[in-house]
């Protein structure tokens, strides 16, 4: 086995882990379905060429989150003055819910993907790792910033998701 | 939980609940972009290699003006394959830095871009007015009209070289004007970020 096809199989076990991943940060760069579809495919083409550089110094979640951002900060600026807003596509997904509950689920992810994708890049990154999971620390270990740095920027974060979403604040 | 928390675990809950990928097309997708990009850097670098080669092969084999014809000829492509890179760099990029300093980076190679793009843009018309000069014996009708094979070669010089030299500059005005665009786009990506 080359040491292409060794990179090669190693590749496909981590997209396989983080498929779902880079299609939530994909949609939080782009609504147009047709360029999320080739959005998500330039970040598994990134983190496909990033992958050898990672030594294990971080985890390899918040690795392949940083990849996927970075390409989305790339094609944020490929894609200049583009409206945000557009409908789900279901082309590469997989329907887990039934017509009325998947249609009530969808309309509310679109308006959350919506309005994350109206932050700013720094607050919609940090936005993104908080909706994954990650705690203050971590995120500010992705960051290279202090936790209070994530604090302050999740809650402006907050106000404006809320302000989008409808929610009082 | 504080009324915070509770904010963004639904939110998270939400967001994570996403429907799952289809994998085994995203992965055959990713892999045929992978292809496609080898394809296309063996094909450019067998393409720049094939050139060079002829222009080194022209220089030894002629002397005086078309030989410094044929060192400029090399040089030029040199600076063209020079830009093509540069321009590509972005997208090859393997990187794991922070977004911030990706728009940095990315505004200074906006920046040098522009640059390079009008040295390419003059040095092309500089290279067609020294292949013109360097041309003028041959351009004598004169000349061409009584030599058949001088003829034939300047009519595929002419309908081979003359698009590709209006390529030439339509890219760099079209790649200038995407410079400046994209230059904006990240200044205004970079003012409100940081609290």
């Amino acid at each position: 086995m080359t040491r292409d096809d060794r990179q090669d199989t190693g590749f496909d076990d981590v997209l396989r882990q983080h498929a779902g991943l880079l299609s939530r940060i994909a949609a939080s760069y782009e609504a147009d379905p047709a360029l999320r579809d080739d959005l998500l495919q330039d970040m598994a083409l990134a983190l496909w060429r990033a992958l050898p550089n990672w030594r294990g110094e971080a985890p390899l979640r918040a690795f392949v989150e940083r990849v996927a951002h970075t390409r989305g900060a790339t094609h944020v600026v490929g894609q200049m003055r583009r409206p945000l807003g557009a409908a789900l596509s279901d082309d590469w997904i997989e329907p887990r819910h039934g017509p009325d509950g998947h249609a009530e689920l969808e309309e509310r992810r679109v308006r959350l993907q919506d309005a994350v994708r109206r932050l700013p890049l720094s607050q919609r990154q940090a936005v993104t790792l908080a909706l994954e999971g990650f705690s203050h620390a971590e995120i500010a270990d992705a960051l290279g910033i202090t936790a209070n740095s994530v604090g302050v920027r999740l809650n402006r974060a907050k106000a404006a998701l809320k302000s989008v979403l409808g929610e009082g604040a | 939980m504080s009324g915070q928390g509770n904010d963004w675990s639904q939110w998270g809950e939400l967001w994570r609940d996403q429907p799952a990928v289809d994998v085994s097309r995203l992965a055959r997708a990713a892999s045929r972009k992978r292809w496609r990009m080898r394809v296309m850097v063996a094909l450019e670098l067998l393409t720049s290699a094939g050139a060079c080669v002829q222009c080194i092969r022209l220089m030894s084999i002629t002397t005086g003006r078309w030989q410094v014809w044929s060192l400029a000829t090399l040089a030029f492509m040199l600076i063209l394959q020079w830009l093509y890179l540069h321009v590509r760099r972005g997208t090859w990029q393997a990187s794991g830095d922070d977004v911030h300093s990706l728009l940095q980076l990315t505004l200074q190679r906006a920046v040098a871009g522009v640059r390079l793009a009008r040295v390419n843009l003059w040095s092309t018309v500089v290279w067609v007015m020294l292949t013109v000069l360097v041309s003028v014996p041959e351009l004598e009708p004169a000349r061409w009209q009584v030599d058949p094979k001088l003829k034939l070669i300047l009519v595929l010089q002419l309908a081979v070289n003359g698009p590709l030299i209006l390529a030439i500059i339509a890219f760099c005005i079209w790649y200038i004007r995407r410079q400046r665009a994209r230059i904006s786009s990240i200044e205004d990506l970079l003012k409100p970020d940081l609290p």
